[in-house]
């Protein structure tokens, strides 16, 4: 994908691409599959870099690139404003957990089940062992693993099966540490 | 089930016996060590667990970390300033495979040398290392005891100890050393009923307050070459009513959140109840039934979780509680 057709797409994104650049633009993605997984990538990327986890032009890209091809639009789940309980996180269990959590990124996490003989698996964070190369026989602990991530996210979460990473294209690579600001010591 | 913890205990020294030269020694030593306990008390266990929240969010430091579960022990060198607010962190496992976990804000790059690979993550507030702390008006509950033990050294630094006792065998018990000049936490215990540490972390040195160059934000190892991945997608959560209960939950335990949230691979959304008592969190999820074999007992570290189907449900408890706290939510779940 090249940089015209990046800025192309980011336009549409933002509701600034002009409308009969937009027909174009949709009937070249709705004739080359291809074409659409790259920016379906890129615009999973994009969305990453930038922390927008709902930006509404990339909803209805995906709708009308689905119109295109005749299909039936993508259903979005609808959001609703999380009502938080008085009863939330504790004082005393947010303080804990903050204290804990610094040091609470687990290099190796071992799943032990005193049904199983011990040890399930060891590869559960940080690893790049695929689900499916854990010992035969044993629970299929993919589902349990991500339990425990969904229940306390202090849990490493980064894993490389399932699909769940992408390949980032090389021109859309993080800076990787000389974007943290200038050479000045940080304050105390 | 005795939930005392080893150490002074202030009290019980103050009524010692005084009839013979030795108690008459003693006496000597419970005095100043009142001296000490009143000095202690100047700051309650309360304000000093309020002084800790403050120095874990704002303190920058840098250390060597040892953190133990169930006996197997890494340890990590830890890095972190805050800057205009914004936190970098980078930690760095000593052993095995070097993982390299690197934090700006709310972004997370995971440096794995072995497979020369760096994984992108955004953490937003629920997954941040530093999550925002409650208002006042959230209060520590009444299923534990929250007392100051004595101080200590830790690091090469004093510290005080606190120790949080829970009233029953449906919770852990924690004792935190806290820097005695800045509260900030040197080393924790998560203690089971029978006394036995779950988990320990411990700083074995560490610098309070370090001015902390941007390079120390740098990855040790060169990434040419590696190969950068990032999440394709990205969780998912609709607050939602539900028509689950637990019967039989444990005392002083309340629901926190329920929620629907779509599992990385799953077909179909989990129901995922948040249950806390003030302190500990127990998730119960609850789902379709898994196709796959279960584990229906397992545990990482003090995280214990236990799963069972009930009709055409998969419902799976977990939570940093006892055994037997997961496994009695479980039981006694049930659809109205």
């Amino acid at each position: 994908m090249n940089d015209a057709l990046k800025m192309q797409i980011s336009a549409f994104v933002d509701g600034e691409l002009p409308e009969n650049e937009s027909e174009l633009l949709l009937r070249r993605l709705s004739q080359d599959v291809s074409l659409r997984q790259q920016v379906a990538q890129y615009l999973a990327i994009g969305r990453l870099m930038r922390r927008d986890h709902d930006v509404p032009g990339i909803s209805d890209l995906r709708d009308r690139i689905a119109a295109a091809l005749g299909e039936e639009p993508i259903q979005h789940p609808a959001r609703t404003e999380v009502s938080r309980s008085k009863f939330t996180r504790p004082a005393i269990g947010a303080a804990i957990a903050a204290s804990v959590a610094v040091l609470a990124l687990f290099a190796v996490q071992q799943v032990y089940s005193p049904d199983d003989s011990g040890i399930i698996d060891t590869n559960f964070a940080g690893r790049t062992v695929p689900d499916s190369q854990t010992a035969a026989g044993r629970p299929d602990n993919a589902l349990l693993k991500q339990l425990y991530l969904h229940h306390n996210p202090r849990l490493v979460t980064w894993q490389l099966w399932d699909g769940s990473f992408v390949e980032i294209e090389a021109q859309d690579k993080p800076v990787e540490s000389d974007d943290r600001g200038s050479d000045e010591e940080s304050q105390d | 089930m005795d939930h005392s913890l080893p150490g002074l205990h202030i009290m019980q020294m103050n009524n010692t016996t005084r009839t013979s030269a030795f108690s008459s020694l003693l006496t000597i030593g419970v005095l100043l060590s009142s001296h000490s306990a009143i000095a202690l008390a100047a700051d309650g266990p309360n304000e000093w667990l309020g002084r800790m929240s403050n120095a874990v969010q704002n303190m920058s430091y840098e250390g060597t970390v040892i953190r133990t579960r169930r006996g197997e022990a890494e340890t990590l060198k830890v890095v972190r300033s805050v800057e205009d607010g914004v936190v970098s962190e980078k930690l760095t496992l000593q052993e095995g495979s070097s993982l390299e976990i690197i934090r700006k804000g709310d972004e997370v790059h995971c440096i794995l040398p072995d497979s020369k690979s760096v994984l992108v993550e955004s953490w937003d507030n629920q997954s941040t290392l530093f999550s925002t702390l409650p208002g006042r008006d959230i209060r520590f509950g009444s299923e534990y005891d929250l007392s100051i033990v004595r101080e200590d050294r830790v690091a090469g630094r004093k510290a005080v100890l606190l120790a949080i006792r829970p009233h029953d065998e449906f919770r852990f018990g924690h004792r935190l050393w806290l820097d005695r000049s800045t509260a900030f936490p040197l080393r924790t215990e998560l203690i089971d009923g029978d006394g036995t540490i779950l988990e320990q972390i411990k700083f074995a040195d560490i610098n309070l307050d370090a001015k902390i160059s941007v390079e120390a934000f740098s990855p040790s190892v060169s990434l040419e070459n590696f190969t950068w991945y990032a999440e394709t997608v990205k969780r998912v959560e609709v607050e939602v009513k539900i028509d689950w209960a637990c019967d039989d939950l444990p005392p002083g335990f309340r629901v926190v959140s329920t929620k629907t949230e779509q599992l990385p691979g799953a077909d179909a959304p989990v129901t995922h109840i948040l249950y806390s008592d003030g302190l500990a969190t127990v998730s119960v999820f609850i789902g379709q039934v898994h196709k796959g074999k279960l584990a229906r007992r397992s545990n990482i570290g003090g995280s214990n979780a236990y799963s069972m189907q009930l009709a055409n449900y998969q419902i799976t408890v977990i939570g940093e509680v006892p055994a037997v706290t997961v496994q009695r939510i479980a039981s006694s779940m049930r659809q109205r």
